[in-house]
């Protein structure tokens, strides 16, 4: 089975997982409001890391000069999680892969200076932290979108079970800049106010800063409390590229295939995208539904930390496996009053659970759904 | 197991080892595919380049394929790589935002700046309901292609790939390899991307693929040469490719030669040290093709 060895998450409310669940778990957010920066006409809220803090933390690495932002956050998470998961980066038997949306892009701005244009290319940008370790093996950089981090996961499983490597480093980080906030905000996608997911007043998504890794073996003797890997699944709408499906065809049927004929009472919760715009969360409300899974709790972490795109399946998959050890339903900050045509249990406090699995879904731009169900212990896989 | 292959460049378009004519080159030669292939597509006109490509390159496949089409359908997964991303619609938006006195984010710019829209625009004209990924790679690599799309068909529905190589820099500058392949039905020893491309190279003559794909830079090379070293009065044609470079031939000097060592660097990623070395690469354009088919690094 595939099971994770070890995680980090490098966030506005952490620089270790353990860090950020006690925060999320005592209800803080990160999201704050910021007028003129990066010279955008628009105010925005979104959840940002403290650059000099990172260089500081960074320092005692690598010389800051030599990366950039986005690839410091890609070292500092993967350097911790392979110190806590005790293995040899330097081996071929052990796998990169980044899963990331726009990497370097801010490179592109004519204002910024003092890197080499190709490092705008993903797999350069990639190839800055495999050569960091010092591992051999070229890096791949899965790139669909919001579900890239779910979708590197899966490739994470993949490439375990076919034996080539031994262990695979799964980091997941997007960097914000004027570039993406201008984007999301011409598209009219961003709440001017903290988001509030699957609520009746939901306006729109926030953005977000943050690095998350897992490190993932393969391994025969699964014990009571190894995270296993069981089953991840990515599926198309085929209906629309920037709009997703209003029957949410694509996540019902990576939802079903994720499910497999484990019984949806024993999953603890359902840790949706639930970015708070409109059609999103309408959109998986209903996917639940047609999926038979409209008794299981649901939840959505965008209310503290934004959306941060990369970073965001392998996040929340960390933060749903810490709050499962912890016999918790993390709450879903924003919300108040259900406001998606399909039932879903949902709550903004933390509820109990002694169940031991749970599923991660997200959806993207493109038409793509992905989900990925995770089993403490495995036994049900 | 390996079904269809389709190449595409700027200047030639092969379909299962049959070069498909056309007037046009770049993303002008995309349009004329369209119009001649497709014709009923309005949505292709919205796309950018590197849709435009992918799209061309699956459409030319499903219509050799001869598959019933339009049928929804959850057991074929595209799967795509390339090198530069969703670069050329990044750039597009970039100019969109850069001047804060012009500052005019365009969405209909930015809902490309994703490599995956490719997987989706096919996943929406073909309604597959199955799996669609976007790897980014350092390189064309043929080993890391192969090794995941084998690793693709581990989905418990997914029976067939379309899949391959999609990379766009901007309209002059593409290229596409891509295939349709089925389940092959032992895992994991089975047939991979490159044993497959192997395959179908020998059965329809990889002799032609390759002297067309070399020909295809000697031409882009002539392009790179002229515009390198401001000789605007020529055209590519009027360049004999085993003609000598200095000397008699195009009568280059030394400060021209300086220029192609740039040309080679930026182009290619090759960095000649040795000016001697020079001497023997520049001899003519086809001893410069052929030694960056060798040494090139992009």
């Amino acid at each position: 089975m595939i099971v994770r060895i070890a995680d980090n998450i490098v966030s506005p409310l952490g620089l270790t997982s353990s860090e950020n669940y006690a925060a999320v778990k005592a209800g803080r957010s990160a999201l704050k409001r910021y007028d003129g920066l990066w010279h955008l006409p628009e105010p925005f809220t979104a959840s940002l890391m403290d650059r000099e803090k990172v260089e500081n933390v960074f320092a005692e690495l690598a010389d800051n000069e030599k990366y950039t932002f986005f690839e410091k956050m890609i070292i500092l998470s993967t350097s911790r999680a392979i110190a806590e998961a005790k293995i040899d980066p330097t081996s071929d038997k052990v796998l990169f892969i980044l899963s990331t949306t726009k990497g370097n892009v801010f490179l592109l701005d004519k204002r910024e200076t003092g890197f080499p244009q190709d490092r705008v290319l993903l797999g350069v940008a990639a190839r800055q932290m495999t050569e960091f370790f010092h591992n051999p093996n070229a890096p791949i950089v899965v790139s669909n979108a919001c579900i890239s981090g779910v979708c590197a996961q899966i490739e994470a499983m993949r490439n375990l079970e076919n034996g080539l490597f031994d262990h695979v480093v799964v980091v997941g980080c997007d960097v914000q800049s004027a570039f993406i906030v201008s984007g999301f905000q011409s598209f009219k996608a961003l709440s001017v106010e903290p988001c509030m997911p699957f609520d009746a007043n939901r306006c729109g998504l926030n953005l977000g800063d943050a690095a998350a890794t897992i490190v993932y073996t393969r391994k025969d003797n699964i014990s009571e409390n190894d995270w296993v890997a069981c089953r991840g699944a990515i599926r198309n709408d085929a209906n629309h590229i920037s709009g997703p499906s209003r029957t949410g065809e694509g996540s019902y049927r990576a939802l079903k295939v994720a499910l497999g004929d484990v019984n949806p009472d024993q999953i603890a919760f359902i840790n949706t995208h639930g970015t708070a715009t409109l059609y999103n969360d309408e959109m998986e409300s209903f996917a639940i539904e047609r999926a038979g899974l409209s008794q299981v709790p649901v939840n959505g972490l965008k209310g503290y930390y934004g959306h941060t795109m990369g970073a965001a399946g392998i996040m929340e998959t960390i933060l749903s496996m810490k709050a499962i050890d912890d016999h918790n339903i993390l709450a879903t900050r924003g919300f108040e009053t259900l406001g998606v045509t399909h039932p879903l249990v949902l709550s903004n406090q933390n509820q109990p659970t002694d169940k031991r699995m749970f599923i991660k879904l997200l959806s993207g731009f493109g038409g793509c759904n992905a989900a990925l169900l995770m089993a403490k212990g495995g036994a049900s896989c | 197991m390996l079904k269809q292959l389709v190449h595409i460049t700027p200047n030639l378009v092969v379909v299962n080892g049959k070069e498909l004519v056309h007037q046009e080159t770049g993303a002008a030669m995309l349009t004329e595919l369209y119009r001649a292939y497709v014709g009923d597509y309005p949505k292709f006109f919205k796309m950018d380049t590197l849709s435009k490509l992918g799209f061309m390159a699956s459409e030319l496949l499903l219509q050799v394929e001869g598959a019933e089409r339009f049928i929804p359908r959850e057991d074929r997964a595209v799967v795509f790589f390339n090198r530069s991303a969703s670069l050329e619609a990044d750039t597009a938006y970039q100019v969109t935002i850069q001047d804060p006195a012009n500052f005019f984010p365009s969405p209909a710019a930015f809902v490309y700046t994703l490599p995956n829209i490719v997987t989706g625009e096919i996943a929406i004209r073909n309604k597959y309901f199955g799996e669609t990924s976007f790897i980014v790679l350092e390189k064309y690599d043929e080993p890391i292609m192969a090794r995941q799309l084998q690793n693709a068909f581990l989905d418990p529905m997914t029976k067939s790939i379309l899949g391959g190589w999609v990379d766009c820099i901007d309209e002059e500058h593409f290229e596409a390899k891509v295939i349709i392949m089925e389940k092959p039905s032992e895992l994991p020893h089975a047939i991979l991307f490159q044993e497959t491309i192997q395959r179908f190279n020998n059965k329809f003559n990889i002799q032609q693929l390759n002297n067309n794909t070399m020909d295809e830079l000697i031409y882009t090379l002539k392009q790179q040469i002229i515009e390198a070293l401001n000789l605007e009065d020529m055209k590519p044609e009027d360049i004999d490719e085993n003609a000598t470079l200095f000397g008699e031939g195009l009568g280059l000097d030394s400060i021209d030669a300086l220029e192609l060592i740039v040309l080679m660097e930026k182009n290619y990623g090759i960095k000649l040290q040795d000016p001697n070395q020079g001497k023997e690469i520049f001899k003519s354009v086809a001893v410069m093709a052929d030694y960056i088919a060798k040494n090139r690094t992009k």
